[in-house]
């Protein structure tokens, strides 16, 4: 019976064998088939994935371009460009069409960061390409107008009014945001009245009508159209306009949504754009009092002076002015009381100097000669010791910390809407901040010590550089310790004996296997439990034989024989279940070995990579190369700006000193007229005593209003 | 004020009207070869200061490079952008960001960083270096939604860092469908 049961068993093995065998064989062959069509499937995948996560870097580094843009960070965005063409050479020409098309074009976008960011050259270049590129009627505007605003700001007046006039009207306002089409408006009028100065006013009035309503460039222009026309002796046209500039109270603002222009157009600050009208409101009404004191209409000015601020810059010329349209409605006490204060402020400007010259005047047409006299002495002690203090100024702008503490200064103010030195001034003794106030509103002086705040703050970022190059350098040092230590630890555990200790037990445990399906033996494939099972059987037999033993040895009747043939029974039935299921256990086991052997290969592969790591030492000599380089570019960087600082603060002193000649020159003028008014009151007094009848107003006393103007 | 000065003047003029002549010649071409040196002066300064800016923008872009390099080595790097729609149904005040229940970064934003948002802009928010395997990013977002009430709302994503960087990004769009903000956050 147990052998009929085992030849079963054989036969059902076999027939199990072969079936597995062919289904082993389908299996191979739909594998393999899958296998070739799967590749190049694959492979297109993988260049597929490849190119997208390609793409996607490419769109977050230029969208990171735009963050930075957007906030008006343009070194930092000119940054995260140069980045991005690292990366992706050529990355530029394929920026995503979401975010070109209805955006900026990449490389329009590139270079108004250079123009924003003073890197004129390399903007020009850029927008001289673009043009050339023959590209979109969108881009080609803004290029226009960009490579306009570089020449115009490089004072390159003609080629920036060639390069503006490319640009058509209906281009503009198709394709131009109101803030950036006003100030091609501007910068176009600015130009129209350099080049062609025989323009007539009809002309240039157009601009003010086409820029838009809130515009502070209408200011601007209204404000220098009205000088054109008192230039060209259009006296009462330059009076209506100036009269309408000078009663602008609107101080709106309209808040509106951003272009991609704006960061490089618009300065968008509320509070700056109020502070810029009042002062051109300021400057209109001080250039319209003074027109109507040389048309004799001191009741006129008197009312215009009125409106001008006293705390704005043109506080002072105001006051002159407004003594002198008191003086012309012979409200004399009026205009000594103005020219008093003026007189009393602590600041040399030609304004509180005049005022003594002009207070004499009014003493002298009031018939009061003596005091005349004690204010011309007043003025020339005064004039004599502003003398002394320019001459301690001309000493003071020479040294490099005066010239430095202005950026500080300059910073702080900015602030406040406009560059002023206020007589609080810790670095300033002296009361010339009205000259060095006048130096610092001049444009070239602003355009110096911009470039001057800009290198400092370079070379500040420079060295924070340098400290972070240095900090780096210790990181390695203690990268190099901590991995030294590391390896040091991996060879003391003997972590890297132990992967060949295991190979060898796979191994045989693999040998195992082999011999099982050598033998067709299923009990080694055996589960845990069956085994013990098994292992208690053995132990039955031998227990039903050491009892056999010793019944004969008693001579008791032996055990009964179904005992055996219970434990028999057991351990066949054992037996053809580990039979029965031989296939799918070796399966099992041969399945449990491949992933071993993945596992220790895997292993192995890091091993190896660890190992090759700990072999390569030049790593760290090769960053530490890669900061030395740095390191030493950042000194060199360093050393051009210190240079180009002391050639910009030599440059700025310079000017400062100009100006100072000049005020100088001012001053010995006063003193002269101050002189000769002595001379004469003394030669009047003298006159009168002899002849007793002699009037004391002389002729010589002319209208001073029109000298100012 | 010039009302003093007309005797001087004419004085001036009997006796110094040839001599100034020639000095004012003089100084008016001293004037222009000063301005003209001057003008090249100042070209040469802007030159410098413009190839200083270029030097600066390089030694910056090489920084930033070294500075993942050193410190975020893709091995370990996992970096996470957010990116923001038009924003009519949320106006974005704050980020908080927790990556295994450990805040790792906490950001205000101004209005000109909102803007640069709507724009199209994609801030990179925060860049770390985690260990492989599975982990779990949590992004709060605070500010004002729909009829600018007070709005937060969370969104997290469990993702595998592998040996290559990760990247992912965290993004607030308008659904006009549910007429709500719709907050997500993917693996790039």
């Amino acid at each position: 019976m147990i052998l009929a049961l085992n030849n079963s068993l054989s036969l059902r093995r076999l027939s199990f064998n072969m079936l597995s065998w062919s289904s082993t064989l389908r299996c191979a062959l739909s594998c393999c088939l899958v296998l070739l069509i799967s590749l190049p499937i694959n492979a297109q995948v993988n260049s597929q994935d490849a190119g997208s996560t390609h793409t996607v870097q490419l769109e977050k580094a230029y969208q990171q371009v735009l963050y930075e843009y957007y906030q008006g960070n343009f070194s930092l965005g000119l940054t995260q460009l140069a980045i991005l063409e690292q990366k992706f050479p050529n990355g530029l020409a394929h920026i995503p069409e979401f975010l070109r098309g209805h955006q900026v074009e990449p490389e329009l976008l590139k270079g108004g960061m250079s123009l924003a960011y003073g890197l004129d050259s390399q903007a020009a270049d850029i927008f001289l390409r673009l043009l050339k590129d023959n590209t979109s009627a969108d881009v080609t505007a803004h290029a226009w107008l960009l490579l306009g605003k570089t020449y115009y700001q490089n004072h390159k007046f003609s080629d920036a009014a060639q390069a503006f006039q490319n640009i058509s009207q209906g281009h503009a306002e198709q394709f131009f945001e109101p803030s950036t089409r006003d100030s091609w408006l501007y910068m176009q009028s600015q130009l129209y009245g350099f080049l062609l100065t025989d323009a007539s006013g009809d002309e240039q009035i157009q601009w003010l009508e086409q820029l838009s309503k809130h515009s502070i460039y209408r200011d601007y222009v209204g404000y220098n159209q009205a000088l054109a026309l008192l230039q060209k002796g259009q006296g009462q046209s330059a009076i209506a306009r100036l009269t309408t500039l000078g009663n602008n109270n609107s101080n709106s603002f309209v808040s509106r949504w951003m272009s991609w222009a704006d960061p490089i157009f618009s300065e968008n600050e509320q509070q700056q754009v109020e502070a810029e009208r009042d002062a051109i409101r300021d400057r209109a009404n001080l250039t319209l009092g003074y027109t109507l004191l040389q048309n004799e209409e001191p009741h006129q000015a008197f009312r215009v002076f009125e409106k001008i601020r006293t705390e704005g810059l043109d506080g002072d010329a105001a006051l002159l002015g407004y003594g002198w349209a008191a003086a012309k409605k012979d409200e004399l006490q009026t205009a000594l009381a103005i020219w008093q204060r003026l007189m009393h402020m602590p600041q040399n400007s030609e304004f509180t100097l005049e005022a003594y010259l002009a207070s004499a005047y009014a003493y002298e047409k009031a018939f009061a000669p003596r005091q005349s006299l004690h204010v011309l002495q007043l003025g020339l002690t005064r004039y004599e010791k502003t003398l002394v203090e320019l001459g301690q100024a001309e000493q003071q702008v020479k040294q490099r910390a005066f010239i430095l503490g202005l950026l500080a200064d300059n910073q702080s103010k900015e602030l406040d809407g406009y560059v002023s030195l206020d007589s609080g001034d810790k670095s300033q003794p002296l009361n010339s901040t009205q000259v060095f106030n006048s130096v610092v509103v001049s444009s070239e002086f602003r355009a110096g010590l911009s470039a001057l705040e800009q290198s400092h703050v370079l070379e500040q970022q420079l060295q924070n550089w340098q400290q972070r190059m240095d900090h780096y350098h210790l990181m390695l040092d203690e990268r190099q310790i901590e991995r030294t230590k590391r390896a040091k630890q991996i060879l003391q555990n003997r972590t890297l004996e132990q992967l060949p200790q295991l190979q060898t037990q796979r191994d045989t445990l693999a040998q195992v296997i082999d011999t099982a399906k050598q033998q067709q033996d299923g009990q080694i494939f055996m589960s845990q439990q069956s085994q013990q099972w098994l292992n208690r059987i053995k132990r039955s037999e031998k227990r039903l034989g050491t009892i056999a033993q010793l019944k004969t040895q008693l001579g008791q009747p032996p055990l009964a024989d179904s005992y055996h043939q219970r434990v028999k029974r057991v351990a066949g039935r054992l037996m053809w279940q580990a039979s029965e299921a031989y296939a799918d256990n070796q399966w099992q086991a041969n399945k449990a070995l491949k992933q071993l052997d993945n596992e220790i290969g895997k292993t192995l592969q890091g091993q190896q990579q660890l190992l090759n790591q700990l072999a390569a030492k030049p790593d760290f000599a090769k960053q530490r190369l890669r900061v030395s380089n740095l390191a030493q570019r950042i000194d060199n960087q360093i050393a051009n700006t210190n240079a180009l600082q002391n050639r910009l603060i030599s440059q700025l002193s310079a000017t400062f000193n100009q100006f100072i000649q000049v005020h100088k020159r001012k001053v010995t003028h006063y003193i002269l007229q101050a002189q000769l008014a002595i001379v004469r009151l003394n030669d009047q007094a003298l006159q009168k005593d002899i002849d007793g009848s002699t009037p004391l107003d002389d002729t010589s006393t002319t209208a001073p209003a029109g000298d100012k103007l | 004020m010039n009302f003093y000065s007309e005797k001087t003047a004419k004085i001036n003029s009997i006796h110094w009207s040839i001599p100034l002549i020639f000095a004012v010649l003089l100084g008016t071409s001293l004037q222009v070869s000063a301005e003209q040196s001057e003008q090249s002066d100042n070209n040469t300064v802007t030159e410098q200061l413009q190839q200083l800016k270029r030097e600066v923008i390089a030694l910056n872009r090489d920084l930033f490079v070294l500075e993942e390099d050193l410190l975020f080595p893709s091995s370990t790097q996992v970096v996470v952008y957010l990116a923001m729609d038009v924003g009519t149904y949320f106006n974005l005040d704050a980020v908080e960001l927790q990556i295994d229940d450990r805040v790792v970064s906490h950001h205000l934003y101004t209005e000109k960083q909102i803007q640069a948002l709507f724009k199209g802009g994609v801030q990179k928010l925060h860049i770390d270096n985690l260990a492989q395997g599975e982990h779990q990013l949590s992004a709060f977002f605070i500010g004002k939604g729909p009829q600018d009430r007070e709005y937060k709302r969370a969104v997290s994503i469990t993702f595998t860092k592998t040996g290559e960087a990760k990247s992912l990004e965290l993004s607030i769009i308008d659904s006009s469908v549910k007429q709500q903000p719709v907050f997500e956050a993917v693996e790039l």
